[in-house]
């Protein structure tokens, strides 16, 4: 599904003084249906390990591949017509466009590419809405849902490309402690029924026995500061 | 189609969530763009209207003053000017059979509308006809323009009474109550908006004749103040008459000759073009106390003046536009900064890279394209208006 290989990538420290990162990991695999927990230090390089998985970043060396296509042979265009299509993102604080109810909020991605939004894509929207406990506010503006709802609506968005691959940035870490389970269950519920891959950064350890596999990025990849 | 139609639709979304914001640069741009379009409007409209008026009226004869005054009073019956001729002078003007004077009495209204006393010829000139009920036969009747009768809802049989012209002036003349016998069909010009009596009714409702109480045989002293050489001074408790019916009619009567009687402004029809040019002279060589101008060469210095103003108009409102449209500019751009989020979002869900400048677009293209229309609807819509604008200006 995702194989990360002999990755190094270094972003020098801007002249702001503040510090530059980096990343270097010898190898990361994640197959179809699983879902690994990526936890680490702060600075440790978790989130551009999604970005280099979502082909948002390249790497300056190693190889990213999704579903057997090496990112670095796509163009940047292409890269964004995959990870549309294959990739669902779920961004810590939902990053939910406030003019857009709940339900466009999730067809989001069917108006931002070539996606096809048919009833069929309609029909998937609400299905997933229900499935999170939020079918009821499909109409709602997302301003005035609560934290946990918005979590839920910005699952359903990652989710309703049927990608092959989700990737969570601290999917919780806006959330309160009754509701970080709950969340996080669900993201991996829906997550697990579509058959799709989950690969998540977290700092929450007590929610870590919810994933199939934790990978400590301090230990298996290096950091470079300046 | 598709990318255009989710453009569509994500910032329609967008407007119509920032519905205040959205409005406000709408109406900006809106106004930028309706100006100059109403302004260049009203001026082409005013422009036909008034050569139209002006090319339909030969002559126009008046006391000596502004010719602009006298030609606009003539043709839409507003502010008469300071000084009028006496029938008297207006005789003579034309003495010999050079043409024909349609002596135009002004400066009443009835329900906020000019009241215009003319000659029955007048109506013939203009081409004006009743569109219902009959032109005024006797004193104290009145026809309505169509605008008049449109927006008053009166018709042929009611009354209307004459505004008093000082309201506090209680030794002034008393209004006066008449009739309506017509309603005259519309014409497109100011015609439509004024009320027409005789020259009779119009000196009536100025003062100049009355009819009261018959005192020739009354004795009684709180009526008769005195009798001397046949003259009967009455009090002021002798009623005087303030609508002219059948039973009274006979008690109005004028103190003076009728060519003394005066006149506002007058149209002149001369019986050819040598006869206009002996009515031009004799006014020019100063026999009579008044002047005579053609009414389409004073239209046309007017308009000189009316077009030097617009064109200053025009300058102040492009400068005025392009500093909107700059501000404009800024709001939009420092609402796509407040959007950086949003933005980077659709970045990273995968969004195709012209999608967003297409969707920033077109919620710029609905604006602007919602403005010009608004505008353009409202430009034509003002045409509609050109009387009441005419009003404003030249009244």
């Amino acid at each position: 599904m995702l194989t990360l290989a002999d990755i190094r990538f270094d972003r020098p420290a801007p002249r702001d003084g503040t510090r530059g990162f980096g990343l270097r990991l010898d190898g990361l695999a994640v197959e179809q249906g699983e879902s690994v927990a990526i936890i680490g230090p702060s600075g440790c390089g978790k989130t551009t390990l999604l970005q280099l998985a979502a082909g948002i970043i390249e790497p300056d060396a190693g190889r990213v591949e999704l579903d057997g296509v090496d990112l670095a042979t796509l163009g940047e265009s292409g890269r964004r017509r995959h990870r549309l299509a294959r990739v669902g993102i779920v961004f810590q604080d939902f990053r939910l466009l406030p003019h857009l109810s709940v339900e466009e909020n999730v067809l989001l991605p069917f108006r931002l590419g070539d996606l096809r939004l048919d009833a069929a894509a309609r029909d998937r929207a609400r299905g997933l809405l229900v499935r999170l406990g939020i079918g009821d506010l499909a109409r709602r503006p997302v301003e005035r849902l609560s934290q946990g709802e918005r979590q839920r609506c910005a699952i359903c968005r990652g989710l309703v490309t049927e990608p092959g691959l989700v990737l969570a940035d601290e999917p919780t870490g806006n959330l309160d402690p009754a509701n970080k389970r709950l969340i996080l269950d669900a993201l991996l519920g829906a997550a697990r029924d579509r058959g799709a891959a989950v690969l998540a950064v977290t700092h929450d350890h007590d929610l870590l026995d919810a994933f199939d596999r934790v990978v400590d990025l301090g230990s298996v990849a290096a950091e470079s500061g300046s | 189609m598709n990318a255009l139609r989710h453009a569509v639709f994500l910032a329609s979304r967008h407007l119509a969530h920032h519905r205040g914001r959205s409005i406000l640069i709408g109406i900006a741009l809106f106004l930028v763009t309706f100006l100059p379009i109403a302004v260049d409007g009203l001026v082409d409209a005013g422009e036909r209207s008034l050569r139209s008026r002006g090319e339909s009226t030969p002559l126009v004869a008046g006391a000596p003053g502004a010719p602009i005054d006298l030609v606009l009073a003539a043709l839409y019956f507003r502010t008469p000017p300071v000084d009028r001729v006496r029938v008297g002078d207006l005789d003579a003007l034309v003495e010999g059979g050079l043409g024909t004077v349609l002596p135009l009495v002004l400066g009443d209204r009835v329900k906020s509308s000019p009241l215009v006393g003319i000659d029955p010829d007048y109506l013939d000139f203009r081409g004006l006809r009743a569109d219902s009920g009959r032109s005024f036969a006797v004193a104290g009747e009145c026809v309505l323009g169509a605008a008049v009768a449109a927006r008053t809802g009166l018709a042929v049989d009611d009354r209307v009474t004459t505004e008093p012209r000082e309201m506090f002036d209680l030794a002034g003349a008393y209004p006066l109550r008449m009739r309506v016998v017509g309603v005259l069909a519309p014409s497109g010009g100011p015609d439509d908006d004024a009320v027409f009596t005789g020259l009779e009714t119009a000196w009536i409702v100025q003062g100049l004749a009355h009819g009261h109480d018959d005192l020739e045989t009354e004795t009684d002293p709180s009526l008769v103040m005195g009798r001397t050489d046949g003259v009967v001074v009455g009090t002021a408790k002798v009623r005087e008459f303030v609508e002219i019916t059948d039973e009274n009619r006979a008690s109005f009567h004028f103190h003076g000759p009728l060519v003394e009687r005066p006149v506002d402004a007058a149209i002149v029809v001369p019986g050819d073009a040598r006869s206009g040019t002996i009515l031009m002279g004799r006014a020019d060589a100063g026999r009579l106390p008044m002047q005579v101008v053609v009414s389409s060469e004073v239209v046309d210095r007017l308009l000189v003046e009316v077009f030097r103003v617009r064109r200053i108009l025009l300058a102040v409102l492009a400068a005025v536009g392009i500093g909107t449209l700059l501000l404009v500019a800024v709001v939009i751009t420092l609402s796509i900064r407040i959007r950086a989020t949003e933005i980077e979002t659709m970045h990273l869900v995968g969004c195709g890279r012209g999608r967003v400048p297409l969707v920033l677009g077109t919620e710029v293209a609905i604006l602007v394209g919602l403005a010009m229309i608004a505008a353009l609807a409202a430009g034509v819509a003002v045409t509609a208006f050109i009387p009441a604008v005419e009003r404003i200006l030249l009244g």
